[in-house]
């Protein structure tokens, strides 16, 4: 018999855990990519010799900020999001009305199962996914009578399909939605309120008082400015 | 909330189906265009100048960043796809085995496990997301290279012309101002 590889362990790992929810992967990979987009952004900045000493003082802490601040933003508030939005269908808060009527039915037909089958798919605490994909299951619905088979078939089954699809749209929206929120909304705002406070704390001298120059209506340009030619 | 609505279900579906991170990444740059400049331009803790060059910067990473983002992503997306041909095995109805077509498909999960009773569609469904996904790793792996070959060098060349077009303007403003104090 072949043996898995670590590359096809690999393989079968991605088809495990991201073939079914969209939104798992766009949160994890997405997480990755902005690592390494901070650390190149980062390094461009260092090795740019053009930019000079002064405004590299106020870039560098930016960066950094920006980096780390939009990488633990971003998993945070897509993991929560998503999870929060998993959870609204998993208990039936947000689901096809569908859905929830073959849900109904299930528990209306409870006594089809016997009572070691109810504690397989009821769990103690309310969950549509779980419980429709362990009455589902092929190796669960062989062993019942034939009656209950059909009515698993006929019933269930097509309201698992569309739960399973349904829940993963809307992992993929609300991850959408929550990488929005995370990486251009919150992660500007706070990456320069820390940046700035950084650059505060080093002590730099930013701004130039035109006043000083003795005329209202015309002002020479800042030297941080004029020395700006990357 | 019982959703009855078709159109909503079936746009919910086709989110689930269709959209992935290509999408996301365009999203987010589109997004990011129409709100982080100002966060930038109106930061009142640093002088008008670098607040300027800031936006600037901002504007250009954003640029590059998602073009470059989305160029890799799609490239490798085929790649991976290129070499993920699959046969199916199916005995008695059930999908047994993924298969790869020729020796070249190397990224053919051969040892993956499917579902009993899973459908040819919602198997070409998540035969899809799988494809999409190890594309994307690849190409997240990629870009280790490309954020600094291609990312941050046009992020320097796109920052260098807004900012000569902020100078401009500047100067057309210093020009008015010194018209001005000369009539004074």
């Amino acid at each position: 018999m072949q043996k898995s590889s670590l590359f096809q362990k690999s393989l079968t790992k991605i088809w495990d855990t991201y073939s079914k929810d969209v939104g798992k992967s766009l949160i994890h990979l997405g997480a990755v990519g902005w690592i390494f987009g901070a650390l190149a952004q980062i390094g461009a900045l260092a090795f740019n010799k053009k930019i000079d000493k002064e405004e590299k003082n106020f870039l560098f802490p930016q960066e950094i900020a920006d980096g780390i601040i939009n990488v633990g933003l971003y998993y945070t508030i897509c993991q929560g999001i998503k999870s929060f939005a998993d959870k609204c269908v998993d208990k039936g808060k947000f689901i096809p009305e569908f859905v929830h009527s073959a849900y109904e039915k299930l528990t209306a037909n409870k006594n089809l199962f016997s009572q070691a089958q109810q504690t397989q798919i009821f769990d103690s605490k309310k969950n549509l996914t779980k419980t429709l994909n362990a009455v589902t299951d092929s190796a669960f619905v062989k062993n019942l009578p034939i009656s209950t088979q059909n009515f698993i078939t006929n019933e269930i089954k097509p309201a698992a399909a569309k739960l399973s699809g349904w829940k993963n749209g809307i992992g993929t929206l609300a991850t959408f939605g929550a990488s929005v929120l995370a990486c251009n909304i919150i992660t500007p705002y706070a990456r320069n309120i820390i940046a700035s406070k950084i650059q505060s704390m080093t002590g730099k001298k930013t701004y130039y008082d035109y006043k000083a120059y003795g005329k209202i209506c015309s002002f020479s340009q800042s030297k941080t400015f004029s020395k700006f030619k990357i | 909330m019982l959703v009855t609505n078709n159109k909503i279900i079936n746009a919910v579906n086709w989110a689930g189906k269709k959209l992935n991170s290509v999408e996301q990444r365009i999203v987010l740059g589109a997004t990011a265009l129409a709100t982080q400049p100002f966060f930038d331009y109106y930061n009142k803790n640093v002088d008008e100048d670098t607040r300027k060059v800031s936006a600037a910067r901002t504007i250009a990473k954003i640029i590059a960043g998602t073009a470059v983002g989305i160029a890799v992503r799609l490239l490798f997306i085929k790649g991976f796809r290129k070499f993920s041909n699959y046969d199916l095995k199916i005995v008695s109805g059930n999908i047994e085995q993924i298969l790869p077509k020729s020796k070249k498909d190397i990224f053919v999960p051969i040892f993956a496990k499917v579902k009993k009773g899973m459908t040819i569609d919602e198997f070409k469904n998540d035969y899809e997301n799988y494809i999409k996904t190890g594309g994307v790793i690849g190409a997240s792996i990629a870009m280790i290279a490309t954020n600094f070959l291609l990312d941050a060098p046009l992020t320097n060349i796109l920052t260098n012309k807004i900012t000569s077009h902020m100078k401009l303007s500047d100067n057309n403003k210093q020009k008015e101002k010194e018209a001005c104090n000369a009539e004074v």
